[in-house]
């Protein structure tokens, strides 16, 4: 099946036969097949890739609906590279509209990118584009459509990249992780609910009966207290996702938590499990009950190992994990959608016929004054704005200076600290486009997240915050940031309309970079929801604390009401972009950035 | 007049259940592979909300929705609002309005709205006002209206959503209406003239379709109701509303 899938020649009719068995062997429960994860989804290997992007019809859910596919895979095939080699992708749109392929997370020319808009101008129908880059980074990564909402519809795949030396780690066996939504609504369907009613969705909205519940526990003065800031500013706090499981089935590896799909150890092996959120709107919650997970690469980059229970995955992140278990038996991946709505599930087991119990969602979450941007208290307040100060500023003088376009200069913090500027709302942020300022954002950086907060003392769960997480490598780029970017994350819940300061892509001009300064962006997210923001070309040093080892990302969670700080060195040419990897955010809060 | 509405709103009842019916469809998902990347440009988006579709009482009924087309900030809103009670024409407006986002939560709303009357003239009134969601989330439309002749009016409508439970919702209605002058032919009076108060209690078959039962309560004011009481007719009534509200 691969081999053929790697001819271009295919012609229309043999490709769609040949997704008929494709679909066989997707669709049905498969105990006729060994459950490996090629059972489903192809591996391709070498520096030359023939992809083709096509469509075919999928039956994930009961209903027959049409997918777009990469080389007839939903998921596309997993694409292994080596570092250190040149790959050539020759990718074939087989669609009646432009499509691309971004690959996410890798370091490559601007012009190879795969951004519509920014690094090409896309795919036309019937045609070929050739990427040719060389492979200078090692680890877990993925790739997806980047035009229109087609990463929806299913283009998206894995990028397993080997490394020239040796890992600080070892393994037996090897796994990919693809979580991801589907939705049997189209994606301009879904987009068009969320516009005209964005509760749509939401099933777990505040009712008479809840309140009911709280004024009976609570009393009626102390109800409204706690409801008075949500009920002021229009916002609810159970607006934890926008898209759900009232219209998403989630999957691993194309699977149902029906399919279930299953990956083979034998006891007493070490596992890595190569986990990729490539869900269009999805926050994920992973765990494996019964095992520990530990934590050896974030977004594809080794880190030092940290035991955990539980990880939040943003739409875009990876983390690598490695578990080990010693008896036979079987376990469930479980990872929960973020507002426990439904979940994705597969089975980690030394027996083929062995599946484990599934566990119950947890609870769940209402958001909290944190979330709102009230999550520190304020110091002093000035008439023309507000700020914060951090700990790492004692006197109010020693406070870097904005200046236009929210740029500060003077004594910022030193490189691993974050940023000690004051939160300052440009003028921008005052239009009908937002609808919420967090006027006091706490760090975000060892925030577990909405509805982890309390999960030690609840479940008895360690859940990974960034703040454990450190790289195994000193920081190359030893210098400190030599001005500092303040980008607040903006949107209107109800208008449904997402932005960056206020302005919404089109009408914001470009970041300029200057090539090779290094700087630190900071992100102040004024919504009530996490935003996983990804930066295009450059690694997103996370400000952790310790500035010799800090971890490098591609996609960072900003938390709702938080603010988050990172290092980047602004070292290829190009025109990249900045945006929500939540897909039908990413029209508004989107910005290009330019090295000049 | 009574087969005309129950007529109206079997016809709206329809084209909703068709284009809901319409959206299932699997060719529909055509449009999706549509490249916006480059791209993010603004599409302008159309709707039609139907929000009081319904029978009021024996001889009496309401249709009040509107159709907008537009962006992010600019719309073109067209509204119709039909109301009969005891057999006579309430209200037979037609609107067609410019609105423009002025802030997070409210819309300017400035255009014309064109009062059909078959027993009088019909009339037009230039319509000056606001729409948007006060803070604890009171939906409110606030209209100003200048006539013909220097006639003015003012219209005030405010609702809010009680939710029961996650598919059912009680919605509280009410409106206001004033007057700056007498009209005597139309029974209307300087002041406040009329108020309306309803709840409805709607169930969600789907986001989009909702049927209700309710009461409406409406009241002639002021001048208003010495008009109504010299015409020998009732300054208010009470009665049961059967209908839906829908959007597409």
């Amino acid at each position: 099946m691969t081999e053929s899938f790697r001819t271009d020649a295919v012609s229309r009719r043999t490709f769609v036969t040949g997704l008929g068995a494709g679909a066989l062997l997707l669709g049905i429960p498969h105990s006729s097949h060994p459950n490996s994860p090629t059972a489903s989804t192809a591996t391709l290997r070498g520096n030359h890739f023939d992809l083709s992007i096509g469509y075919r019809q999928v039956n994930l859910t009961g209903r027959e609906r049409q997918a777009l596919t990469i080389n007839g895979g939903l998921p596309g095939p997993i694409l292994r590279w080596r570092e250190g080699e040149t790959v050539t992708l020759n990718v074939h749109n087989q669609l009646p509209d432009k499509s691309s392929l971004h690959w996410h997370g890798v370091r490559v020319p601007s012009d190879m990118d795969g951004e519509p808009g920014l690094s090409f101008s896309g795919i036309r129908p019937g045609q070929t584009f050739r990427y040719r880059f060389p492979v200078r980074q090692s680890g877990t990564y993925w790739y997806h459509s980047q035009s229109g909402f087609q990463q929806q519809l299913g283009l998206i795949g894995a990028i397993v990249i080997d490394p020239i030396s040796p890992e600080p780690f070892s393994y037996e066996r090897d796994y990919v992780v693809v979580l991801s939504d589907w939705s049997d609504e189209s994606p301009q369907t879904i987009y068009t609910h969320l516009k005209k009613d964005p509760d749509y969705y939401n099933r777990q909205q505040r009712t008479a009966t809840d309140l009911w519940r709280e004024v009976r526990t609570k009393g009626v003065a102390r109800t409204w207290r706690d409801r008075h800031q949500w009920n002021w500013k229009q916002l609810s706090d159970r607006n934890i996702s926008q898209v759900t499981g009232e219209t998403y089935t989630y999957l691993i590896n194309g699977h149902t938590p029906d399919t279930n799909w299953t990956a083979l150890f034998k006891p007493g092996e070490r596992v890595r499990l190569r986990l990729i959120n490539s869900a269009s709107m999805t926050l994920f919650d992973l765990r494996i009950p019964g095992l520990k997970m530990k934590v050896v690469a974030a977004d594809g980059q080794n880190v030092e190992p940290v035991s955990v229970d539980e990880i939040r995955i943003g739409s875009g992140e990876t983390y690598d994990v490695i578990v080990e278990p010693e008896s036979e038996q079987a376990y469930s991946i479980f990872a929960q959608s973020m507002d426990r709505s439904g979940y994705a599930r597969g089975t980690l087991t030394s027996d083929i016929r062995l599946s484990a119990e599934v566990p119950a969602m947890d609870h769940r979450p209402v958001l909290t004054r944190q979330d709102l941007g009230l999550g520190r208290k304020t110091e002093e307040t000035d008439t023309h704005f507000k700020t914060t100060q951090t700990a790492h500023t004692e006197k109010h003088s020693d406070l870097p200076e904005a200046t236009e376009g929210g740029w500060f200069y003077g004594s910022l913090a030193a490189a691993g600290l974050g940023s000690n500027s004051p939160i300052i709302h440009q003028p921008s942020e005052s239009n009908f486009r937002v609808d919420h300022r967090a006027l006091t954002p706490a760090n975000g950086i060892s925030d577990p997240g909405v509805g982890l907060r309390n999960h030690k003392n609840r479940y008895n769960r360690r859940v990974l915050t960034y703040s454990d997480l450190r790289s195994n490598k000193p920081t190359q780029d030893q210098r400190e940031p030599q001005r500092e970017l303040q980008l607040h994350l903006t949107g209107n819940y109800e208008r449904y309309l997402w932005s960056i300061n206020g302005e919404n892509f089109r009408d914001a001009s470009p970041l300029l970079f200057r090539h090779q300064e290094r700087l630190r962006i900071t992100l102040v997210n004024d919504t009530t929801l996490p935003q996983p923001m990804h930066l295009h070309g450059f690694w997103s040093e996370l400000e952790t604390g310790d500035g010799e080892y800090l971890p490098l990302k591609h996609t960072v969670i900003a938390q709702p009401g938080s603010s988050i700080s990172y290092l980047v060195s602004a070292d290829t040419y190009g025109r990249w972009a900045l945006h929500s990897q939540m897909l039908y955010q990413r029209p508004g809060m989107y910005r290009e950035v330019r090295i000049v | 007049m009574f087969k005309n509405v129950a007529g109206i709103a079997a016809t709206l009842w329809i084209l909703s259940a068709q284009a809901s019916y319409g959206q299932a469809e699997p060719q529909h998902q055509h449009h999706s592979y549509q490249s916006s990347g480059e791209d993010n440009e603004e599409e302008p988006m159309a709707e039609v909300s139907l929000d009081y579709v319904e029978l009021r009482g024996d001889n009496g009924g309401e249709i009040e929705g509107d159709f907008s087309y537009g962006g992010e900030q600019n719309k073109f809103v067209a509204e119709v609002d039909y109301e009969r009670s005891s057999g006579e024409i309430e209200k037979n407006e037609l609107w067609a309005l410019y609105s423009r986002a002025i802030s997070a939560n409210w819309n300017f709303l400035i255009g014309i709205r064109h009062d059909f009357n078959l027993e009088t003239t019909s009339r037009n009134w230039a319509a000056v006002g606001i729409t948007g969601e006060s803070p604890y989330k009171f939906e409110m439309d606030a209209v100003f209206f200048y006539g013909e002749h220097g006639s003015t009016a003012f219209r005030l409508e405010g609702e809010y959503e009680i939710k029961l439970a996650q598919d059912w919702n009680l919605v509280p209605r009410i409106e206001l209406n004033f007057f700056g002058q007498n009209d005597e032919a139309r029974g209307s009076g300087s002041g406040l003239s009329e108020a309306e108060v309803g709840f409805r209690l709607m169930y969600e078959v789907t986001r989009k379709f909702s049927p209700y039962i309710g009461v409406h309560y409406e009241r002639e004011v002021g001048n208003a109701a010495d008009f109504a009481r010299e015409e020998g007719e009732d300054v208010d009534s009470t009665v049961w509303v059967l209908g839906f509200r829908a959007w597409f």
